[in-house]
């Protein structure tokens, strides 16, 4: 195996790895719209900032699927924060869970 | 002698990255470029910290990063006379048009935007390295 191969595999180890690691991020998801549904507005930008990198890393590794709605609730959080927010707030973060689990299904984890 | 060997080698990068599995892929990538040392920080103040004793030929940056974001950054080493000539590359998944040119304002010498490629990573950065005015 030649040192390009050997980052191939690497990289695919390491995708495995944020896939799963994804999966577990997503109750501090709920957690933080629950936050906001409380009227702590500061946890938006925390959800923002999750959002983004779950954006970034996701399409990295090749979850596109992931990646785009882990965009949309990125976007979804520089809405004024009202019900409306909150509603499609909630609608992205069932979404990404959706996404995500088939992503660890398509990778054999349950 | 030609322009291209008169052109300084790229020696260190250090890549500044709150996000590890983006951190361990850069530094696999980077690793495939013989010779170059690739330092890493998981923020950007614990880049400023280290920058002065690093001496990177070329700093590689996050834009989104908790604390002090890439931008900030970026500001807070041109604020540093120490600091303030070392260039510095945004890589980022903010690579919309206008992203691009209020960073390129700040003064980023270029923008890889995310997803960028593992194996043509090296190749990018040293293009960018080479394509720079060294005189």
């Amino acid at each position: 195996m030649d040192e390009r191969d050997e980052l191939q595999q690497k990289i695919a180890d390491i995708a495995s790895r944020y896939i799963t690691r994804t999966a577990g991020e997503l109750a501090g998801l709920r957690d933080l719209i629950a936050k906001v549904r409380a009227g702590n507005s500061s946890a938006v930008k925390d959800i923002e900032q999750l959002a983004h990198k779950i954006y970034g890393s996701g399409s990295m590794f090749g979850f596109e699927a992931v990646s785009d709605q882990a965009r949309e609730l990125e976007f979804a959080t520089k809405a004024p924060a009202d019900a409306q927010m909150l509603d499609k707030l909630q609608r992205c973060a069932d979404a990404l869970e959706a996404r995500v689990q088939d992503a660890l299904r398509a990778r054999g984890v349950q | 002698m030609t322009a291209a060997t008169d052109r300084p080698a790229l020696r260190t990068v250090l890549y500044v990255d709150d996000e590890p599995d983006i951190r361990e892929i850069v530094q696999l990538a980077l690793g495939l470029v013989d010779g170059l040392n690739v330092e890493i920080c998981e923020s950007g103040e614990r880049a400023l910290q280290r920058l002065p004793d690093i001496t990177p030929d070329l700093v590689l940056l996050d834009v989104m990063m908790p604390g002090t974001d890439g931008p900030t950054t970026l500001q807070r080493m041109r604020a540093d006379p120490r600091l303030a000539n070392i260039p510095v590359v945004f890589v980022t998944a903010k690579a919309m048009p206008a992203e691009v040119a209020r960073f390129r304002e700040l003064g980023a010498i270029a923008v890889i935007a995310k997803p960028f490629d593992p194996m043509q990573f090296g190749q990018q950065i040293k293009a960018i390295w080479e394509g720079l005015d060294h005189g």
